[in-house]
């Protein structure tokens, strides 16, 4: 059977074909047995397989969605709770601390006209060196 | 009342309106959820997980898609992420592969009705991706176009897998059940 045409069979299912195509389907239909039985074969598989799937749960099913959704809302209470709750104070204390970071780091450099941490937060810059071996500067002294 | 209305409501904290709308919209998660694991236990937990997202999602709906494909896409995800967990599972049990085809035993037979039956089983067959074009265009009835919107693919790889995945079903369900499909 020529390939094009059984493409052109299937997609005459699902899409419209233009007017050349069609004829050419047309005529080849009329030409073939095989492309004839084809077509029918095809009406009828899809037509089964159409049928094929249930189209209802069980009685109950609406009841054990309700039941269930119910369900989660109470497990929601204790734990989830106060993650949500910590997750919705999270954003404002962020920003409100990010805010007093700019607000000092400002004023300090209005002040002393330089950035840096010892100036901002009136702490010693700390180095690597001290961090490994802490005593280190109590030697160098 | 339209699903607006039934939203707004839902978002007032009426309980009912949120029963309605699972009512109203129960056979397409089931459709869906079906088509893509077939008949199993799992199925329903979708379905109802299906429901708690849109719920929980609700807030943030905007309208932009319906209410359909706004829950079919969450029923596809969850569903395709069920068969990702299952295929995990029949690794670390080293069963059979998932896409092999496998015609359901007699009791089954027995049980559910012979050719959905036979039906399921070949959509298992396939690869969840050529599945789901399958379920979203076949059994769900969406356009192509809002297919490849609800997986967001392009229109053409649509009907190419759309295209794949029949030649592969009539491949499995032609010797078995004959002419008739």
């Amino acid at each position: 059977m020529n390939k094009d045409i059984l493409n052109l069979l299937y997609r005459s299912f699902d899409v419209k074909l233009t007017e050349e195509e069609k004829h050419k389907l047309e005529q080849a239909l009329q030409n073939s047995d095989e492309l004839r039985r084809e077509k029918a074969q095809l009406i009828a598989m899809r037509k089964s397989i159409s049928e094929s799937s249930p189209k209802s749960f069980s009685h109950s099913f609406s009841d054990q969605i309700i039941h269930r959704l119910e369900e989660l809302r109470e497990s929601k209470n204790d734990y989830e709770i106060f993650f949500d709750a910590l997750f919705t104070i999270f954003r404002p204390v962020a920003v409100a601390t990010i805010l007093l970071m700019i607000t000092l780091v400002s004023i300090k450099f209005i002040k002393n006209d330089e950035v840096s941490l010892k100036n901002t937060i009136e702490l010693s810059e700390i180095y690597l060196d001290e961090v490994f071996d802490p005593l280190v500067d109590i030697v160098k002294e | 009342m339209s699903d607006q209305e039934l939203i707004a409501r839902i978002l007032d904290g009426n309980k009912n309106a949120f029963r309605d709308m699972i009512k109203r919209y129960e056979y397409l998660v089931a459709a869906t959820v079906y088509g893509m694991l077939g008949k199993c236990p799992e199925a329903e937990d979708v379905g109802q997980e299906t429901f708690i997202r849109f719920y929980n999602g609700l807030k943030n709906f905007r309208g932009e898609s319906s209410v359909s494909s706004y829950l079919t896409r969450i029923a596809i995800n969850l569903s395709l992420n069920e068969l990702k967990r299952r295929k995990r599972r029949l690794q670390v049990f080293h069963k059979q592969d998932e896409a092999h085809f496998e015609l359901p035993d007699q009791h089954q037979h027995n049980i559910y009705d012979g050719q959905n039956e036979l039906v399921q089983s070949a959509l298992k067959a396939l690869k969840p991706k050529f599945r789901s074009v399958i379920v979203l265009r076949l059994i769900d009835g969406y356009s192509i176009q809002e297919t490849a919107q609800i997986l967001k693919i392009p229109v053409g790889t649509v009907l190419s897998r759309l295209a794949r995945a029949q030649k592969k079903l009539k491949e499995i369900l032609l010797p078995v059940i004959g002419e008739t499909v």
